[in-house]
């Protein structure tokens, strides 16, 4: 789990490139939302030995990211996060998966190989295509799409109240661990008997606050239903560009772009 | 525990999503009946809570490693199973996207992994079994140390079929099984212990603020610290369970649990194979999104085709013009901008 | 316009935090209410939009008793600035906040949004407007709220200790922002010298009960006054020695 100042560090990051102002940023939530669902749904649904054919895929972040202005340490900090796992569970394919496929320049790879760097290459560009999702599309926006498209109301408040909170939490989740730390003997973490007090105050705290944001909320007239800005329609031109979009993912998907280029060489 | 968008297939995770959706459904309507106004931001804040909370690391006696809180067991003491699954779902949707912790089509399998088995089956059959009409600190950290392990080993096993059924790793089923539910009992004893700590904390401070507390009933205010030599213990305890456990299964299973990689390859894995795969395959072939690919265990056409000489040559060209592109592009962007007389944004 | 009789409020446990208190507010008024800690200010202004319920005495606002069932009247009358700027503003975009109000009460999108901006002017926070709150200053956020508050179109305001989280430069934007609005205020705080800026009147509580009501002049001079109520006078009407 990451630490709290890296997290508050990421989710601050985040914010100020979702107020960009770029060509991307600009296009309907809606647009976006789809050409990434279906982006993810093309990229993962790849035979698992099939290499050539993601390889194109790889315009799509490259493209974006730099329209969007995205820096690409952004993903390389989020795929920290998210390779362990896909890595280690990948891990097997190579060790079960052992004939050899081909000879690269002598050396033997087998199909477990192969598909231990499908794995890893799809989450990459998994990892990309959320991140360019998210760093372009502020919360709120999403949160007014979601309404329209019919997602309860109390739960994209929850997502809007947790958004909104989570970094006053951190920030003073962290203020009591540094007041921890400069009283214990600096180790890292809470010990283990601390952590019914250190994690229960933090939660009284938080009920307390929710209590006084109930009452700030009851006394500008809540009465337990939740009234949203609710996003536009989405344009005939965000439409048009989605749908020209997903439609090159799926011939894309079906036709191996790497291999039509390359037969032009060779 | 997330699982990633690139280990499943999109036919696993439309499923999962149907469910989870179908789960926040129900949740939203029992919660809306509820009638409780001040539910909403009370939720909001825990989200927020158990957010910050799953970044504290605390570290754990006598083994020298961490651990941390989980969720789902401690938003259904405090809010009731419904608000808590909700909020998790919330949680979940906000990691998958700002932290890349679990994918966006694997939201589903996560908030059902998570959420589901924790909020909708241990919290009420065995927490609130166990609570039955006393909060007594004893029953509390028994309730829900058992519950979170059971809840993170149905959610662990849960990992484990939509791994194998989306066939997009190699790991066989009876490995990893084996390797997740030990490695989660561990994780669960530990969380389970520390959110018993936290629980027992609000118990004796505020007892109103646990779900289903009612004013009048046993509490036992001096019982409501955990001892560290009752953690030690238990973890002991535990360690041997698991020790036991797995030399039961070797002695049982040789040729299972043959840990060299020959043995497991050659033997296990076709056994293991045979069952689950073939019923996966089945799933596979009925739900697949398009019709072209159904369970590829080593497809020819499409694999030669991957591995193709044009094949490379091709991917490798069309990776350099897109990076080409990318650099360009962004080229001109700074250009644009210095070019502006005052720099506004960079 | 404000009302208050015979109010007597004591909190679950036990805590007698108002005896037996009286108060008359006129329209256009701005009052402050000043009182060493646990003298019942905040608890005052709790009882006075609803927050709390007196078990003794009564409250009138604008000719509407507050009491259950005319509260949400009473919430559309009266807005109260919280003394946590966070507590108050729970959106994700400041314009969300402002317009949350108007929103509740029924008024459309359309009504909520001439609202929201006509108390975004008054603020003049115009270059707040797609913020996110959580990542304004101190004296923005106060702002904000205070938008957010104004955006209802209230008749009395009140404030809980409107100067914390307020840096110099903040407090005294906000004092000029208060200056110029001219609903009747009743300002709970600490900073005497605010209320020497604001305030043609200075109410003391003590220990739950109205000790003094004057002019800030005469309540602040009065040395044997200032010191039973657990005050100091205030810092620019101090000498060095």
């Amino acid at each position: 789990m990451p630490n709290l100042t890296t997290s508050l560090n990421k989710i601050r990051s985040l914010e100020e490139l979702s107020e960009g102002t770029t060509a991307i940023h600009r296009l309907h939530p809606m647009a976006k939302m789809i050409t990434t669902i279906v982006y993810l749904v093309v990229v993962i649904s790849f035979d698992k030995y099939d290499i050539s054919g993601l390889i194109p895929f790889f315009v799509y972040p490259i493209l974006l990211m730099a329209l969007g202005e995205i820096p690409y340490q952004s993903v390389l900090s989020r795929l920290l996060i998210a390779l362990p796992f896909s890595f280690f569970a990948g891990l097997s394919n190579p060790f079960f998966d052992r004939e050899t496929a081909f000879l690269l320049l002598g050396v033997p790879i087998s199909w477990g190989m192969l598909s231990f760097l499908s794995i890893l290459i799809k989450t990459v560009l998994a990892v990309s295509a959320v991140l360019i999702l998210i760093a372009t599309t502020p919360m709120d926006k999403l949160a007014a799409q979601l309404i329209r498209m019919k997602v309860p109301r109390i739960f994209v408040m929850q997502l809007m109240l947790t958004y909104r909170y989570l970094t006053l939490l951190i920030s003073e989740a962290a203020g009591m661990m540094t007041a921890y730390h400069l009283r214990s003997k600096g180790q890292k973490g809470i010990r283990f008997e601390h952590v019914g007090t250190f994690m229960g105050q933090l939660l009284l705290r938080s009920f307390d606050r929710a209590e006084r944001v109930y009452l700030a909320m009851k006394c500008r007239g809540y009465n337990g239903s939740y009234q949203f800005a609710v996003s536009e329609r989405m344009g005939a031109a965000d439409a048009l560009v989605a749908a020209v979009i997903c439609v090159i993912f799926v011939l894309m998907r079906l036709f191996n772009i790497s291999r039509i280029v390359g037969s032009f060489f060779g | 525990m997330h699982m990633a968008d690139a280990l499943i297939t999109p036919a696993v995770g439309g499923v999962m999503m149907a469910a989870s959706a179908g789960a926040i459904g129900y949740s939203v309507k029992k919660v809306k009946e509820e009638l409780d106004e001040k539910k909403v931001p009370l939720m909001g804040v825990m989200g927020a809570f158990v957010f910050a909370g799953q970044m504290i690391n605390f570290t754990i006696p006598a083994t020298g490693s961490s651990g941390h809180i989980g969720g789902g067991i401690l938003l259904a003491a405090l809010l009731g199973p419904y608000a808590a699954f909700l909020v998790l779902s919330a949680v979940l949707f906000i990691q998958a996207l700002f932290f890349a912790d679990g994918g966006l089509l694997a939201i589903g399998c996560n908030i059902f992994n998570l959420g589901f088995y924790a909020c909708f089956l241990a919290y009420p059959l065995i927490y609130k079994q166990i609570i039955g009409k006393t909060y007594t600190a004893k029953r509390v950290t028994i309730g829900t140390v058992i519950a979170v392990v059971a809840g993170l080993q149905l959610g662990a096993f849960s990992v484990v079929l939509e791994t194998v059924i989306s066939g997009v790793t190699e790991l066989p089923f009876a490995s990893f099984v084996l390797l997740m539910q030990p490695i989660h009992l561990a994780i669960g004893l530990v969380e389970g212990i520390a959110t018993a700590a936290v629980l027992c904390f609000v118990l004796k401070a505020n007892p109103t603020l646990l779900d289903g507390y009612a004013a009048g009933v046993n509490i036992n205010a001096e019982k409501a610290v955990m001892p560290r030599k009752k953690v030690v213990t238990i973890l002991l305890v535990a360690a041997i369970v698991i020790g036991g456990f797995v030399s039961l299964f070797a002695s049982g299973y040789p040729d299972g649990l043959e840990w060299s990689m020959e043995g497991v390859a050659g033997t296990a894995e076709l056994e293991a194979e045979g069952n689950v795969h073939s019923a996966a395959e089945g799933i596979q072939e009925r739900t697949a999104f398009l019709p072209d690919y159904g369970f590829k265990n080593g497809d020819e056409s499409s694999a030669m085709a991957g591995t193709s000489a044009s094949g490379m040559i091709g991917g490798g060209i069309t990776l350099g013009v897109a990076c080409l592109a990318g650099y360009l592009i962004s080229i001109s962007k700074k250009k644009k901008y210095n070019a502006k007389p005052n720099n506004v944004s960079q | 316009m404000i009302h208050v009789r015979n109010i007597s409020f004591s909190y679950p446990d036990g805590n007698q935090a108002l005896s037996d208190v009286s108060l008359d507010i006129a329209e256009g008024e701005t009052v402050a209410v000043v009182g060493a800690n646990g003298a019942g200010k905040s608890t005052l202004l709790a009882l006075l939009v609803g927050i709390l319920a007196a078990k003794e005495g009564e409250i009138e606002i604008a000719g509407i008793p507050v009491k259950k069932g005319r509260l949400e009247e009473i919430r559309r009358k009266v807005g109260f600035v919280f003394q946590n700027p966070d507590d108050q503003l729970f959106m994700a975009r400041v314009y969300d906040d402002i317009a949350f109000g108007p929103r509740n009460f029924g008024f459309g999108q359309q009504e909520s949004k001439r609202m929201a901006d006509r108390a975004i002017e008054i603020m003049k926070i115009e270059h707040l407007r797609d913020r996110a709150p959580h990542k304004l200053s101190g004296g923005e956020k106060r702002n904000v709220a205070i938008a957010a508050v104004l955006a209802m179109d209230p008749e009395v305001l009140l404030f809980d200790e409107p100067s914390s989280y307020l840096d110099p430069k903040s407090r005294r934007n906000f004092i000029r922002a208060m200056e110029a609005l001219e609903h009747t205020k009743l300002i709970a705080t600490h900073d005497l010298d605010l209320v020497l800026d604001l305030c043609e009147r200075v109410v003391i509580l003590k220990q739950g009960r109205v000790f003094a009501d004057g002019s800030p002049m005469d309540v602040f001079l009065n040395r044997e006054l200032m010191e039973e109520s657990g005050l100091e006078i205030p810092l620019s009407m101090q000498r060095r020695a």
